[in-house]
């Protein structure tokens, strides 16, 4: 088996007790993160123990909000869609992308550095332009039902936004488009650290493609793999961009996600505390799947 | 005058004023000079409306605001009415050089989203949009941020200009908790009235005549689509469009009165009635029937419009503030009429007076900002109300031509036959969003009409038990 990596920085203890001037360098960002960071945070976490419109005196409401936000089943639908989206942010793209990585350890590809830019565009695309490319792509006349027409799939072709079935996997399949070029990317860059030693025991060994990738590849990734899924995960739970701008929570409820109900709780109905409330939510949400990845990693760690 | 708005918020203003932006750029490119290319006739004209009769209530200061020496009255309005502003805005300081304006504008969205923070604030505007309902209107009168205005409507005689049965949705009670009734917080002199737009050729080509009843219509739609043509065109990608739809089919099984008053909140309304399970059964029918486009929940209200311009579809169920999109797009080929509602051939449907300008608790003079809001009330500005693309809401003799002809009569009609209906999302504080997730499903084919009505009635309940 590999010997488990050492950590980037594992072995430059400098940092710590014997220069405590050098914490001096992190209070700028230190405080930007208080300002914009914890403030913030804590005004929501107090708001939403409150109802409040916005203009007038609020009033102290205990923890009605949270009851309403796990009562609500239109909230708790929307909670639910998040979780959906995380198979479609996160699980989907890794896994495509370590396939990919692993068939790209056997063939070496020409050309690389130009795949990469093309896969790793969508992430550096703002998420509204993202939207509105994909608004059009599933229109009822727009390209993809074209081109399933074409081919004679007009069975299948559909407004694929407006479908009961279909809109939130699709808008689903925008979160991978998006995010699978970053995860990729990754990978590609933990792979290119890896010792071509560590194939060349392999092949010795008799190791074929999926052996060598569950062997080699596969722990080798491990880190680049949690990094991927807090990105990933991050991006499916707070997801509002590409749900503003191409469903607004529609058909129905059908795409509704959380941060849709904040901008409406304090845009809309002005009730500001159950907005904090369901922003709360979203965060310990977030705060916990996020804690799981990180406590499932370091326990790989310790096993290898 | 200043525009506060700056140059790269225009950028962000809707399709709309598209001609209203133009008009700004050029006025703001040619400066002081642009005033004096105006007709030599408005300076006169206004100065005969803004004097009106004399004053009946004691106090009220209606005109000679000379007085006040130079003063700048701060107006943030939505930007659907930056043409409108501009030419009143450009009158009012003819007649009062001492009165300057200061004038931000937002988009729709925008706007309702920071207003009543702009309007709470230490240096609030003079004059300001609200909506009509408790999001808005109800928040800014409860909060005590805005000032009625009964006495400046005894004054004016706003009520016998527009009906008074008519701004009732401008009057809340003054705890902003009870919609409809009260005093009166603001007002308006545009209409936004649903209709029907058509295709004249397509119309022409299936044997069609303009319908004087609502069989009528619905034989038009079925000789439509016999003919191989959409009868409907219709994008309900954003949930509101159908809804305006349904409002002319609900209008035509029940008495106006009994919409609004359920819109009102009155005691005991209900959309589970015989009459409206009718209504609701026949949208249903006319979904099934195939007369909306395939796929209409994907398609955004926009696209639809395209579609409409391209010529897919006979009919559009739509609000006036598309006439200038359709005439652009379509020129003498689309028309414009009120939907006959019942057999007797009155119309109605959809339809309301636009967003009301109100006068702010902070404002220093409130009898001068009261009499600008009456400038754009008055009955000669109606005339330029339609200039700019404006349905105005009261009779005038403007020459008006083309589409917005067909539009402003048909506002008329309606407004003739009580048969506004108001709009349905004002009714409760979530309405909105209950009305266009249920209009979804309601054409998705995911509910019934009874359990749509179940499910809309479940909201006021929720919303007037409390």
């Amino acid at each position: 088996m590999p010997k488990a990596r050492r950590p980037l920085l594992g072995g430059r203890r400098a940092f710590g007790g014997s220069q405590p001037i050098a914490f001096l360098y992190l209070l700028p960002a230190f405080a930007f993160f208080i300002a914009f960071g914890v403030i913030p945070l804590g005004q929501a976490a107090f708001l939403s123990f409150y109802e409040w419109n916005g203009i007038t005196d609020r009033a102290f409401v205990g923890f009605d909000n949270y009851l309403t936000v796990f009562t609500d089943p239109k909230i708790r639908e929307a909670l639910w869609h998040s979780v959906i989206l995380i198979v479609f942010y996160a699980f989907l793209p890794i896994s495509v992308a370590l396939v990919v990585v692993g068939l790209m350890v056997r063939v070496r590809i020409r050309g690389q550095a130009v795949y990469r830019a093309i896969l790793f565009l969508p992430t550096i695309l703002p998420l509204t332009v993202v939207a509105v490319t994909w608004r059009w792509i599933y229109a009822p006349d727009g390209p993809l039902n074209r081109a399933l027409d074409a081919v004679g799939l007009d069975g299948i072709s559909r407004a694929w936004l407006g479908d009961f079935t279909f809109a939130l996997p699709a808008l689903g399949f925008v979160g991978t488009w998006v995010t699978f070029g970053l995860v990729f990317v990754l990978f590609m860059a933990g792979v290119q650290k890896i010792s071509t030693e560590q194939y060349e025991a392999a092949r010795i060994d008799g190791a074929g493609v999926v052996r060598e990738f569950f062997a080699v590849t596969l722990p080798s990734l491990r880190r680049e793999i949690t990094v991927a899924l807090v990105l990933t995960i991050t991006a499916a739970l707070r997801n509002f961009d590409v749900v503003f701008v191409t469903t607004r929570g529609g058909p129905g409820t059908n795409t509704e996600v959380p941060s849709m109900f904040i901008f409406r709780s304090v845009f809309q109905t002005r009730t500001v505390g159950l907005g904090a409330a369901i922003g709360v939510v979203l965060m310990l949400e977030l705060l916990i799947v996020n804690m799981a990845v990180l406590w499932y990693r370091r326990r790989g760690e310790v096993e290898s | 005058m200043r525009w506060t708005t700056g140059k790269g918020r225009r950028a962000a203003i809707g399709r709309f004023t598209a001609v209203a932006l133009a008009f700004a750029l050029v006025a703001a490119a040619c400066g002081g000079d642009d005033s004096d290319d105006e007709p030599a006739a408005e300076p006169t004209a206004a100065t005969t409306t803004a004097a009106p009769a004399p004053a009946t209530s004691e106090g009220i200061q209606t005109d000679g605001f000379e007085s006040l020496g130079e003063v700048t009255l701060e107006v943030l309005a939505e930007s659907g009415d930056e043409a409108t502003l501009e030419l009143a805005t450009e009158q009012f300081s003819q007649l009062y050089p001492n009165v300057s304006f200061d004038i931000t504008l937002r988009a729709f969205d925008d706007y309702m989203q920071i207003a009543p923070g702009i309007i709470q604030s230490d240096d609030p505007p003079d004059v300001a949009h609200g909506n009509q309902g408790y999001t808005i209107d109800g928040l800014l009168v409860s909060a005590g941020l805005i000032i009625p205005l009964d006495d400046y409507a005894d004054v004016y005689g706003w009520e016998d200009a527009f009906g008074s049965g008519t701004l009732d949705q401008y009057r809340f009670n003054d705890a902003g908790t009870d919609f409809g009734k009260g005093r009166l917080w603001g007002i308006s002199a545009v209409a936004e009235f649903v209709g029907v737009y058509y295709n004249k050729e397509k119309l022409a080509a299936i044997g069609g005549e303009l319908p004087g009843t609502f069989e009528e219509f619905e034989a038009l739609l079925a000789r439509a689509q016999e003919a191989g043509e959409l009868p409907i065109q219709l994008g309900n990608g954003e949930g509101w469009p159908a809804l305006h739809v349904y409002g002319m089919v609900q209008a035509a099984y029940r008495p106006a009165s009994e919409i609004r008053d359920w819109v009102f909140g009155e005691p005991g309304s209900t959309v589970l009635t015989d009459t409206e399970r009718q209504a609701a059964d026949a949208f249903v029918a006319w979904k099934d029937a195939g007369y909306f486009p395939e796929g209409v929940n994907g398609i955004g209200w926009d696209d639809s419009v395209a579609q409409f311009i391209n010529g897919d579809g006979v009919f559009l169920i739509g609000g006036n503030w598309n006439t200038a999109t359709l005439e652009e797009g379509m020129g003498d080929n689309v028309g414009y009429f009120a939907m006959p509602v019942g057999p007797s051939g009155i119309v109605g449907g959809t339809a309301a007076l636009a967003l009301p300008w109100h006068v702010t608790a902070k404002a220093e003079y409130p009898d001068l900002a009261a009499a600008f809001i009456a400038h754009m009330m008055s009955e000669d500005f109606a005339d330029d109300l339609a200039s700019v693309g404006r349905v105005p809401a009261r009779e005038s003799d403007a020459e008006i031509s083309g589409l917005l002809a067909d539009v402003a009569a048909g506002a008329a009609a309606v407004i003739a036959d009580e048969g506004v209906t108001l709009y349905a999302d004002w009714t409760t504080d979530t309405m909105f969003n209950t009305l266009t997730a249920k209009t979804q499903e309601l054409l998705g084919g995911q509910i019934t009409g009874e359990q749509y009505l179940e499910d809309v009635q479940a909201d006021w309940e929720a919303f007037f038990a409390g």
